[in-house]
């Protein structure tokens, strides 16, 4: 037991334990959308680059999305769903989910950046159409989640603070 | 024992004791229970309570208040963890073995005044309109206050059959009137809301047979316009003259404003009566809520 | 452009009863005809976003991501207004506070006892129970109404775990952020809400700088959005029951990686605390921890109860109440039963332990369906109610961003203090102004309502 007043930090070395919990889940939701808007942001250079139609990036985005586990009914709307509509593994739902956590976690400044992310693909109507509007809308979330990283990295895990590994290992000791 | 006095009959009043004891199993801790516990005897001219009180295993912080119809209420929280609760209430009573002679009236010239206004409206389980055909068929074409009366209860005491398992403490007096069967709750329900549909104020009581251990029994009481309120048991067919068969709890416009045990509980699991009896003893020189967890099949809870 | 829609049933804000511009609006009004509908549109949308960014919620559906709808138009109190309501509330404050303690730990003989021990909020356990520095209520919510020349009435008391003071907050900072050309010509009378908190904590603490931690119930509860603020502006530890325990030393403790440590004070941010933190009744009544509210202040949050709060700033203060209160009517008289039956289709029915708008039930706004079943309830359990006449409070200009015109709404004011342990209130100027939805006069944030920013002005 350390004693009483180390909670003296201040607001960001509170690791309570539901604290912790929701670091860990942020975690998890901003790397798998992170992962899930990387690998829409390839396929859809690729078939900007290689002139592929909608239909083409379509397939191999399913195809892609099936090596990850994650099916998709109708390969034709594999890009909607990967982007929104997949109610778990969509990007704006890992990103939501992470903006959640976040709301626990703190601080305003990461909450806003996180926010910043889940805004770029609030809008219904800015679903790409292309292969061209996919790059586009996904180097978009790419550099939003950019931002979240920073604000992380700038205000957050600095020097005295617990590296996430080791915050990560001390979890799972306690859930055991 | 008896003599005459005029034109009623005295009896001797006889000394009683009462015990009842309730226990309730939960499927998960329970953090909070709250129970408002109507099980302390009623003072009216029928009875006069002596020393009452009330207990729950594991104990709970009390309160005692009368409630607006002068029912002794027992509220006690219990907010130590536990899976099973005890309730036990025991005391005194003497009941009087009051025998009044009770002129009848004719129906319409009786002004009850405001305060009655309550026992003649729809209470949750009794609704006078409800059952407003069956009522005139039972009155039997009466205009007056006891042949009304009478003919109700007996009524109710030929037509609907004593019956568990048919009813709940949810059911309505409509529903009895239809199943045509129900236990003695049901059956007052019934009464209530046949004797207000005839523009009798009726209320509900609860309390114990006095030589039928085992439950609680419910009867109605309707109000005469000089005599105040009288009882009437549709269970037994039994007016006015109950006796010393009946001790009294408690008074409500139906059993949901006075059941002998009500409240809440805080926990993630569900609740159930597990066991429940009560006794009246004729022949003890005192009683405690002790006596009244003998009554349990497993004897005393475990500390 | 302000004099279009103007209905003439209500009082409206920002006019005398005569339909002349009261002076304390004119400054904003001249603001406003400056911005123009066009470009309030803009900043409209741009507090909207500020809104989302920080995620200003309040959730009616724990799966849905809500900002609080607001309207960013301030609602104005003049200071000498402001002067009388916290004169009020501070009283009113006092008085309930002696009452509780007078119930718990004396013989109050204020409010009868079938009332009092009927209450579903009074807890039998905290017989002479003295909190720390016998304060009871240490932050307080007041839901008042203006019916026109200063005249304010109370509409109920919130004295379990009051909400909205972050809101209150929040939407005077993003709305003077985003349209700071609506203070022009106003001086905005200042609060601080951090200070205020702390000294209250401290004051109810043995030690000078106590531990304290902010318990919400999670990130899915309605207020969660409060919680998180208030955790970081007062710098305490937001916790979830999980976190807390009681050590061996009946001490309450929270559970972290850096090691557990032991807390002083619990602001604690939900009802029912065993459900959360079992044993933490115990500990506080072992007097291990300090509660904020204290527990068994909801015996005054019931609205049969309200009744009394009159007399019982004349028994225990010796004064008239400053603000009046709704009329209400204690349904377990015959005579009232008879008159609320009588006039149900005018009044307003409420249960006695509902709260944020759930069991309010505004009669003549009702149809008549709707009417004659709660007629029918009240009949048959009407020990459930209490009603209260039905006010026409006033109505403030509210803008419709994607129309561009101005419209008007009722609204109420939920004011906050807070009183620490030397027995000092304060009443923080504004407090949080509460817009019912068109055609309403509920101005509940559950039952949907929106809120708009409210300055104490001179």
């Amino acid at each position: 037991m350390v004693e009483p007043r180390s909670i003296a930090f201040g607001p960001d070395r509170w690791l309570t334990d539901s604290r912790v919990y929701n670091l860990v889940w942020m975690g998890r939701w901003l790397e798998r959308a992170d992962n899930t808007a990387r690998v829409i942001n390839s396929f859809a250079r690729l078939a900007v680059e290689n002139g592929s139609d909608m239909a083409t990036l379509q397939q191999s985005l399913s195809n892609a999305a099936a090596i990850r586990g994650v099916s998709i009914e109708e390969p034709p709307r594999t890009l909607g769903m990967l982007i929104k509509e997949h109610p778990v593994s969509s990007i704006y739902h890992s990103l939501a989910t992470a903006r959640g956590n976040a709301t626990h976690v703190g601080t305003v400044e990461l909450i806003r950046a996180m926010s910043e992310a889940v805004l770029t693909l609030e809008d219904d109507g800015a679903m790409p159409q292309t292969p061209l509007g996919a790059l586009l809308l996904t180097n978009q979330v790419l550099e939003r989640l950019s931002a979240v990283y920073r604000v992380i990295d700038d205000n957050w895990f600095h020097q005295e603070a617990l590296s996430e590994e080791e915050i990560y290992r001390r979890f799972v000791q306690q859930q055991q | 024992m008896q003599t005459e006095l005029g034109g009623s009959i005295a009896f001797e009043p006889v000394a009683v004791h009462y015990a009842y004891v309730a226990r309730y199993s939960y499927s998960d801790i329970v953090v909070q229970n709250d129970n408002f516990l109507r099980l302390t005897a009623y003072a009216d001219t029928y009875q006069t309570p002596g020393s009452c009180g009330v207990a729950t295993f594991p104990q709970g912080r009390q309160v005692e208040y009368p409630d607006r119809l002068g029912n002794t209420v027992h509220r006690v929280r219990v907010t130590v963890p536990h899976q099973e609760l005890i309730i036990a209430a025991a005391g005194k009573v003497c009941l009087n073995h009051h025998t009044p002679v009770v002129p009848d009236v004719p129906l319409n010239s009786a002004d009850y005044g405001l305060d009655a206004q309550e026992f003649l409206s729809a209470s949750r389980l009794a609704d006078p309109e409800s059952v407003r055909n069956a009522a005139l068929e039972a009155a039997a074409g009466a205009t007056t206050l006891l042949y009304t009366v009478d003919n109700v209860v007996q009524w109710i005491y030929t037509n609907i059959r004593y019956e568990r398992g048919h009813t709940s403490v949810n059911t309505a007096a409509a529903d009895v009137l239809v199943s045509r069967r129900g236990v003695c709750q049901d059956q007052a329900h019934l009464g209530l809301a046949m004797l207000r549909s005839r523009g009798i104020p009726a209320r509900y009581v609860s309390g114990l047979l006095t030589r039928q251990p085992g439950e609680t029994h419910a009867w109605v009481e309707f109000l005469h316009p000089q005599f105040g309120w009288l009882p009437a048991d549709p269970t037994r067919g039994v007016v006015i003259h109950i006796g010393t068969d009946y001790l009294k709890f408690g008074v409500g416009r139906d059993y949901s404003e006075v059941p002998p045990v009500s409240g809440s509980f805080v926990s993630r699991g569900g609740g159930h009566l597990d066991f429940t009896t009560a006794r009246v003893f004729f022949d003890r020189d005192n009683i405690s809520v002790d006596d009244a967890l003998e009554l349990l099949p497993s004897g005393h809870p475990s500390p | 452009m302000l004099t279009r829609d103007i209905s003439k049933t209500s009082l409206n804000e920002h006019l005398h009863s005569d339909g002349t511009t009261r002076s304390v609006y004119q400054p904003l009004i001249d603001s406003l005809n400056g911005l123009g509908a066009p470009e309030l549109q803009q900043r409209w949308r741009q507090a909207n976003a500020s809104a989302a960014l920080d995620a200003f919620t309040f959730m009616l559906d724990p799966r849905e991501f809500r900002t609080v709808p607001t309207d960013w138009l301030p609602r104005l109190v003049p200071a000498d207004e402001w002067e009388t309501i916290s004169r009020g509330v501070a009283q009113r404050l006092k008085a309930i506070n002696h009452f509780l303690s007078d119930l718990y730990c004396g013989d109050q003989q204020v409010v009868p006892q079938d009332v009092m021990y009927s209450c579903q909020y009074y807890n039998p356990e905290l017989q002479d129970h003295r909190p720390a520095a016998d304060v009871f209520v240490h932050i307080y919510g007041i839901d008042l109404v203006h019916m026109g020349d200063g005249r304010y009435v109370i509409l109920e008391d919130n004295l379990r775990i009051p909400s909205g003071i972050a809101y209150q907050m929040k939407t005077t900072e993003i709305g003077l952020d985003v349209l700071p050309e609506l203070a022009g010509g106003y001086d905005i009378v200042p609060y601080d809400i951090r200070s205020a908190y702390l000294d209250m904590f401290a004051s109810l603490c043995d030690t000078d700088s106590p531990v304290c931690v902010l318990l919400t119930d999670s990130k899915f509860g309605s207020a969660f959005f409060e919680h998180r603020y208030l955790s970081e502006l007062l710098g305490i530890p937001l916790v979830e029951g999980s976190d807390l325990y009681i050590g061996h030393n009946g001490r309450v403790w929270v559970r972290s990686l850096d090691g557990d440590f032991e807390v002083d004070l619990v602001y604690r941010r939900v009802e029912d605390l065993e459900l959360f933190v079992p044993g933490l009744t115990q500990a506080y009544l072992d007097h291990k921890v300090a509660l904020v509210n204290a527990l068994g202040t909801g015996a005054c949050d019931d609205k049969l109860v309200f009744l009394w709060v009159p007399d019982m700033i004349k028994a225990y203060l010796g004064e008239d109440a400053i603000l009046e209160q709704a009329h209400s009517y204690d349904l377990r008289s015959p005579a009232n039963r008879q008159y609320v039956l009588q006039n149900l289709d005018t009044l307003v029915l409420k249960t006695r332990q509902g709260y944020g708008g759930l069991g309010v039930f505004i009669m003549p706004d009702l149809d008549k369906g709707y009417r004659s079943r709660l007629s029918q309830q009240l009949i048959e359990q009407p020990q459930v109610f209490i009603a209260q006449e039905t006010l026409d409070f006033s109505q403030h200009l509210v803008f419709d961003e994607s129309s561009g015109e101005f419209e008007e709404r009722h609204v109420d004011l939920r004011v906050f203090a807070v009183q620490n342990g030397r027995g000092e209130v304060t009443v923080f100027p504004g407090g949080l102004t509460r817009v019912s939805e068109a055609n309403s006069r509920v101005t509940n944030n559950s039952s949907g309502g929106s809120c708009k920013p409210s300055w104490v002005v001179r």
